[in-house]
């Protein structure tokens, strides 16, 4: 029983079919894909044993001996050198050949690699040069000295030597051996994998180079984003509706790296330069571009620049980072993300714009402010619903028309921060709110809502509905940061 | 009757076996500790493997054999895999001592006509060694402890001569899939990936165990390649010494050494997580608690400390650690404990 995989029972009754197309002799059954472990009443006894998984893209595969020597088998000598330099020689082998059971899930192509498992816990990955093309250095058998390979090699999953079936106790069932026609050389021990009870089928990890541009500029690699994604380093995950675990590095952190010349410790993020304000840009391969606002982002350990998913590198769209967390707004979550970009010079343009404003309105002919009115979205307007009287549209204009109001406030995160915007007490209570309302609903313009109660609303004396230089948004203090909604759309009185 | 009387008595004594398990750099001098030994116990046989540190651990915790003497090049794997691992069906650990036995450094192994030999010293053994036009050797890091300290040793260069570009020029597109180093600032990191195979082009001459690398240093392959002191010296090939911050043989330089790790992107064996810390190098030795011969493992111990065993050592440039540390000394046998106080 010792190749049985625990737990799995070869079933007859369920799964999906392989076909092996013109692998497999047309009498001998089909090894059975099972994506999981199968609980049935059939006992061990009747469990023909498999010896192999074949894994790619999540999905196993599952073979007896039988059907792995039903497939073409090939023959020949394989001999090892170890680490220490001791020699094995060479000795007849028979098995199958490690690309033909490739060839059985789609094969093998440059983009693969292959590992192999055994079952006492060793795994090594093989390329693709070394699968299809026989790439190992070779040894001469009697001096170890490096030579010239003879011939041709090639990769097998062995289950006889000398004409008989593998000891299980001294190779296991299935040996991974390297195989030539010349008694004369050997090959690394390393490749000579005992015991083999597993293969995965994997893409070759893909490298990238994502552009984080602030005051310096820094390609990051790959390698670069997992060791800071690393468990003792600055991993976050987060689960999001559908179930999909997401992990990577909060986007602040990264910022940091170029945020001014310090890329590491303590002060590697500057909290004053976010709370000066400043827009950070992720833009996608195919050009689509999120903006964020430095205050949104700053420590926030929530706004996620994502590498897995479910413990995978993303793909398609989403490679090779997705920006993702339960701060953000479907919209916002942009993936293929290629470039993230600080832009300093916005804050700095509405400094310098606020500066000249200042200079050229006489402060006796302007109502005195100790900080300058952020300038709105001009364009910008939200939809009241659930009114008494219908529904109404409030742009921009209309809410310049009523009681702006400067205030400083405390956001969730505990800073103080300065806003603009119409109360909502006094937004709510010029409306027909009818009778028996209890709830405000606040939604963004993807979707995104968040529920407060009315009563508390009314109460609140520094909730305001705002806006900075792009979008409109609820400034909720005293409540739940998800009611902070970002690009409102609309307010539902239910 | 009488004739069989007389073969029983005239049979050979069945000699003891005695299964060493002993790290690839200790070849040399084991082999000769082992005939020395052999020697004085005629009644005990000794029966050495040489493998890498990780493997001749596992042979005794992930293989079960029995084996009744440890010697491994990394003495913290001995911890991490022995001492923390219980042997099925008991309560025992596979092991809850060892002797820190002996260290080692690593240098730089040439011989004559090496390219450019008349020029490198310890200035500028870097500059030389990221030549197009010179071989070089490198142990997988994959595989091979030297491979992965090595790279450490380039890594810590860069501080040392302040040069922030000399692992870079080594290595740059010298591997279809880069090793890359990645500045955390306080700590440096290189990345080891899964497959790892030199360009055509590439003027590093990469093999799976530094026994190979020799071989073609002997055979004028290759201009240069990393090796521990030790076996340069058993081996005759010229030698330039590392300075002590690099070479990763002194003991109190653990801080500067442990600004480098190395990860690895895969799990060689499962039991290990392939993330390797620089620091000293040192040499490990224990009796598994399940050997067989724990009473003739001992008496290797006592002879590889005794004045013979020492100027064993001594001959193959390897010499014992002395006065020898011992780690969960309490665990100690009673036996060795004479020589260890």
């Amino acid at each position: 029983m010792k190749f049985l995989f625990k737990g799995f029972v070869f079933v007859l009754l369920t799964g999906v079919i392989i076909s092996l197309g013109g692998c497999v002799a047309p009498a001998v059954q089909a090894p059975v894909e099972v994506p999981t472990v199968v609980a049935t009443s059939v006992t061990l006894e009747e469990v023909p044993q498999t010896v192999l998984e074949l894994v790619k893209d999540d999905t196993s595969t599952y073979f007896t001996l039988d059907q792995l020597k039903a497939m073409p088998a090939v023959e020949g000598l394989g001999g090892i050198m170890s680490s220490t330099g001791k020699i094995t020689a060479p000795a007849p082998y028979k098995g199958v050949l490690l690309s033909d059971l490739l060839d059985t899930v789609g094969g093998m192509t440059e983009e693969h690699s292959v590992e192999i498992l055994a079952e006492d816990g060793y795994s090594i990955t093989f390329s693709p040069g070394q699968i299809n093309n026989g790439e190992y250095i070779t040894y001469d058998v009697s001096s170890g000295d490096e030579m010239e390979k003879i011939g041709t090699l090639q990769t097998i999953l062995a289950y006889e030597r000398d004409g008989q079936p593998l000891n299980p106790d001294m190779e296991g069932t299935l040996r991974l051996v390297i195989i030539g026609e010349s008694p004369l050389q050997v090959v690394d021990g390393h490749w000579s994998i005992k015991y083999v009870n597993k293969v995965i089928l994997k893409r070759a990890i893909e490298d990238w180079v994502v552009d984080f541009v602030g005051a310096i500029d820094e390609p990051m690699d790959r390698a670069t984003f997992e060791s800071g994604a690393a468990d003792d380093c600055h991993k976050r995950v987060w689960v999001d509706g559908d179930g999909k675990e997401w992990e990577g590095i909060p986007l602040y952190y990264l910022i940091g790296r170029v945020d001014d010349e310090v890329k590491h410790g303590d002060d590697a993020y500057r909290d004053d330069l976010a709370k000066a304000g400043y827009t950070i840009d992720l833009v996608s391969a195919d050009g689509y571009t999120v903006t964020l606002d430095s205050y949104t982002v700053m420590r926030d350990d929530d706004i996620i620049l994502a590498y897995l998913v479910d413990g995978e590198p993303l793909s398609g769209n989403d490679f090779p980072l997705r920006l993702v967390g339960p701060d953000l707004t479907k919209k916002q979550m942009v993936g293929g993300i290629v470039k993230v970009q600080l832009n300093f010079e916005a804050a700095e343009a509405s400094a310098e714009k606020a500066t000249e404003e200042a200079i050229e309105e006489p402060a006796t002919e302007a109502p005195v402010s100790e900080e300058p009115a952020i300038v709105g979205p001009q364009n910008a307007s939200f939809v009241i619903k659930g009114l008494a009287d219908g529904e109404k549209e409030l742009t921009m204009q209309d809410l310049l028309a009523m009681a702006v109001v400067n205030l400083n406030i405390t956001h969730p995160k505990g800073d103080q921060i300065d806003v603009t915007g119409v109360l909502m007490k006094d937004l709510l209570g010029v409306l027909t709110i009818p009778e028996g309302a209890t709830t405000v609903s606040l939604i963004a313009s993807d979707g995104y809502s968040s529920e407060v109660p009315l009563a508390e609303v009314m109460a609140c004396e520094t909730c305001l509905v705002g806006w900075d230089e792009k979008i409109l948004r609820t400034y909720m203090p005293g409540f739940e940061s998800s009611s902070w909604v970002k690009d409102l759309a609309v307010i539902e009185i239910k | 009757m009488l004739v069989a009387f007389c073969l029983s008595a005239c049979a050979p004594k069945q000699k003891t076996p005695l299964v060493v398990f002993a790290a690839g750099s200790l070849i040399q001098p084991f082999d000769e500790i082992e005939k020395a030994f052999e020697k004085n116990y005629p009644d005990i046989d000794v029966q050495a493997e040489y493998h890498g540190s990780i493997q001749v651990i596992r042979h005794v915790t992930e293989l079960h054999e029995p084996i009744d003497l440890v010697a491994s090049a990394d003495q913290a794997l001995m911890p991490m895999l022995m001492y923390q691992v219980n042997i099925p069906g008991t309560n025992q650990p596979y092991a809850n001592w060892h002797i820190k036995m002996a260290t080692n450094s690593l240098a730089i192994a040439y011989h004559a006509d090496s390219k450019y030999s008349s020029e490198i010293n310890p200035e500028n053994w870097w500059e030389i060694l990221s030549r197009p036009d010179v071989k070089v050797g490198l142990s997988d890091p994959r595989f091979d402890a030297v491979g992965y300290r090595q790279l450490m040793v380039f890594s810590l260069a860069q501080k040392i001569y302040q040069n922030p570009n000399i692992f870079t020029n080594f290595l740059k597109d010298q591997f279809t899939h880069p090793i890359r180093l990645i500045d955390m600032g306080d700590m440096q990191i290189i990345r080891i990936p899964e497959v790892l195979e030199t360009t055509r082009e590439s003027h590093i001459m990469m093999r799976g165990s530094n026994v190979a690398l020799i071989s073609l240093l002997e055979a004028g392959e290759v201009d240069y390649t990393f090796e521990y002191e030790s076996v340069i010296q058993q081996h005759g090939f010229k030698m330039l010494k590392l300075p002590d911050n690099l070479n990763l043989g002194k003991p109190d330089m653990d801080t500067e050494y442990g600004t480098v790790t190395v990860k690895m992107d895969f799990q060689r064996f499962a039991s290990v997580e392939p993330i390797f810390k620089g620091e000293q190098i040192i040499y490990g030795l224990t009796i598994p608690t399940n050997a067989p011969h724990p009473e003739q493992a001992m008496q290797f111990i006592e002879f590889l400390y005794s004045p013979e065993g020492q100027a064993i050592m001594e001959k193959n440039a390897h010499p014992l650690l002395l006065p020898a540390v011992i780690s969960g000394e309490a665990n100690l046998p009673e036996r060795l404990r004479k020589y260890f106080q």
